[in-house]
């Protein structure tokens, strides 16, 4: 399989006016093209940072991150998209719209692009919605709207900032089935960053287990699954469980010495 | 998402017949105060139960503005007040909101403004007068700059509250989109604050009017406020409570055009 994303040596630094803080230090690991890979850690310690870098957001203080061989420079890096913890779909826009808004902004709203933003409209249930506007539709619905505008710009890669963590619980293990299908059959590579340790292992080809700050990958897990089986399938799996006990156990580590009872 | 047609349950056809009864109820409070006041307005004046020379009466506010409309001196009043307020409210709107933006634009600008537009907008401005009028004379140039500068700090200071309102996720996720500043501006910052632009031209509805009135009290030779500042003068109360009645009217119908543009755009945007 050929390598889509690598970080090489990547550190970084927030500099604030008491003092300095190392959130990321050497840290390496690769992302497949097609994988769907889950990055958990405990709390603080830099997950969202990482997806930053990769978009540009962030510039690392040293190492280099390289997206299809090519090192990202210190500018917005526009192959990827972006889904954070909120849908972050604009009111004031109708779904198609919506949909069509990263088009738009990158001024590649061609009829091409357009049949392209329809058709998966009409592929993932959103026909006949296009019109409504975001305050007609319900959580799960939302998302799938912020799914198909990120796809809608044919990214190279999805970040997805714990986009599942803004919805109910019933809502949400039917979004992670929605998503997961939609990002599989579009064979789309995901970097999915969460807290919830049985969202990483239902919906993720692989999982990286970071350090607490400054963090560096502690494990990297790789998750054997039977291909056709949707996340919520997943969770009644026998494989589940000892997945899900093997990472807590880094995890609890990790978070422990981070407690102020030690 | 199609809703099958409904037949209504008895149980909620009785609620539905109690929302329209409480609404009824609503509505006929509303016009009988109104009703009431003028009544005995109009009854304690007649019977001498108060002085009609000093509290006037609604019969003869009517007979008041019935002069002013059959001599046509109505229109002179009403027409110099409302072209006033509207240029005051145009221009405060407009480069209150201007401002907002490029304060926006500038966080260099905006920390360095700050403590100044606390200090103006705290500041009363009708002690400003006496300098309006010796600066740009008194004339209707003093009495609208008097409207701007009641309505523009308050416009400058709630909009760019808005635009700094905006969740930083929405900003972020048109930057990973690659936007520039202005297109972060023109497709996010300011149909997001639209709304709140909204509020804003009803605030300076009441403000804008609170202005040019206050203008015409220190200067002008016509003008609602003019008539009711000299009414007062030469305690002809009649003539103020006539003006007070028709600024009332002016000021309200301004108010209800922005409500209606304020229904307009929730219709549009699907609400």
């Amino acid at each position: 399989m050929k390598e889509l994303l690598e970080f090489c040596d990547v550190s970084l630094s927030y500099h604030t006016k008491k003092n300095e803080i190392v959130a990321i230090k050497n840290m390496n690991f690769a992302v497949n093209e097609k994988e769907f890979v889950s990055i958990v850690g405990p709390s603080g310690c830099g997950k969202t940072t990482l997806l930053s870098i990769i978009a540009g957001l962030l510039k690392p203080s040293s190492g280099s991150v390289f997206l299809e061989g090519e090192k990202i420079k210190n500018k917005i890096n526009t192959s990827v998209g972006y889904m954070f913890q909120r849908d972050n779909l604009f009111d004031w826009l109708n779904v198609f719209q919506n949909v069509c808004l990263g088009l738009s902004i990158k001024r590649i709203k061609n009829p091409q692009n357009i049949a392209k933003a329809k058709e998966l409209i009409n592929k993932y249930g959103l026909s006949g919605a296009e019109k409504l506007y975001p305050s007609q539709l319900s959580g799960g619905m939302r998302q799938r709207v912020a799914l198909i505008r990120t796809l809608a710009t044919n990214p190279d890669i999805l970040l997805l900032d714990e986009p599942f963590s803004a919805v109910d619980f019933q809502t949400r293990l039917l979004v992670q089935d929605d998503i997961h299908k939609i990002i599989k059959s579009e064979q789309k590579t995901a970097l999915l960053v969460t807290h919830d340790i049985s969202e990483a292992v239902s919906m993720s080809d692989r999982v990286i287990i970071l350090s607490n700050r400054p963090a560096f990958v502690k494990e990297n897990i790789k998750l054997d699954f039977n291909k056709n089986q949707t996340p919520f399938k997943r969770r009644s799996d026998s494989k589940f469980s000892v997945y899900f006990n093997q990472i807590w156990e880094v995890l609890k580590n990790e978070e422990s010495k981070n407690s102020p009872l030690n | 998402m199609k809703k099958a047609k409904i037949v209504h349950s008895i149980e909620h056809k009785k609620y539905l017949k109690k929302t329209r009864i409480n609404r009824a109820l609503i509505s006929l409070s509303r016009w009988g105060i109104l009703i009431l006041i003028l009544g005995m307005w109009e009854l304690s004046a007649r019977t001498n139960l108060i002085d009609p020379y000093i509290t006037s009466s609604p019969s003869r506010v009517f007979k008041t503005i019935s002069k002013w409309f059959s001599d046509g001196t109505i229109w002179l009043h009403s027409w110099t007040t409302l072209y006033e307020t509207l240029i005051a409210f145009a221009i405060s709107v407009g480069l209150g909101t201007i401002i907002a933006v490029l304060l926006y634009l500038c966080v260099p600008a905006r920390k360095t403004f700050e403590p100044y537009l606390v200090v103006l907008n705290s500041l009363p401005k009708i002690a400003l007068g006496p300098l309006l009028i010796v600066w740009v004379g008194a004339g209707t140039k003093a009495i609208v700059l008097m409207g701007v500068l009641i309505s523009i700090v308050i416009t400058t200071m709630t909009m760019l509250s808005s635009f700094l309102s905006i969740p930083n996720e929405k900003i972020l996720l048109l930057k990973t989109m690659g936007a520039n500043k202005l297109q972060i501006l023109c497709r996010l910052v300011l149909p997001h604050s639209l709304p709140d632009f909204i509020s804003v031209l009803k605030i300076d509805v009441g403000m804008a009017w609170v202005g040019t009135v206050m203008g015409e009290y220190l200067v002008s030779q016509a003008g609602l406020g003019y008539i009711i500042n000299y009414g007062g003068l030469v305690f002809n109360l009649d003539m103020v409570m006539s003006g007070i009645v028709v600024l009332c009217i002016l000021a309200s119908l301004m108010y209800f055009a922005v409500a209606a543009l304020e229904t307009y755009v929730h219709k549009k945007r699907g609400k």
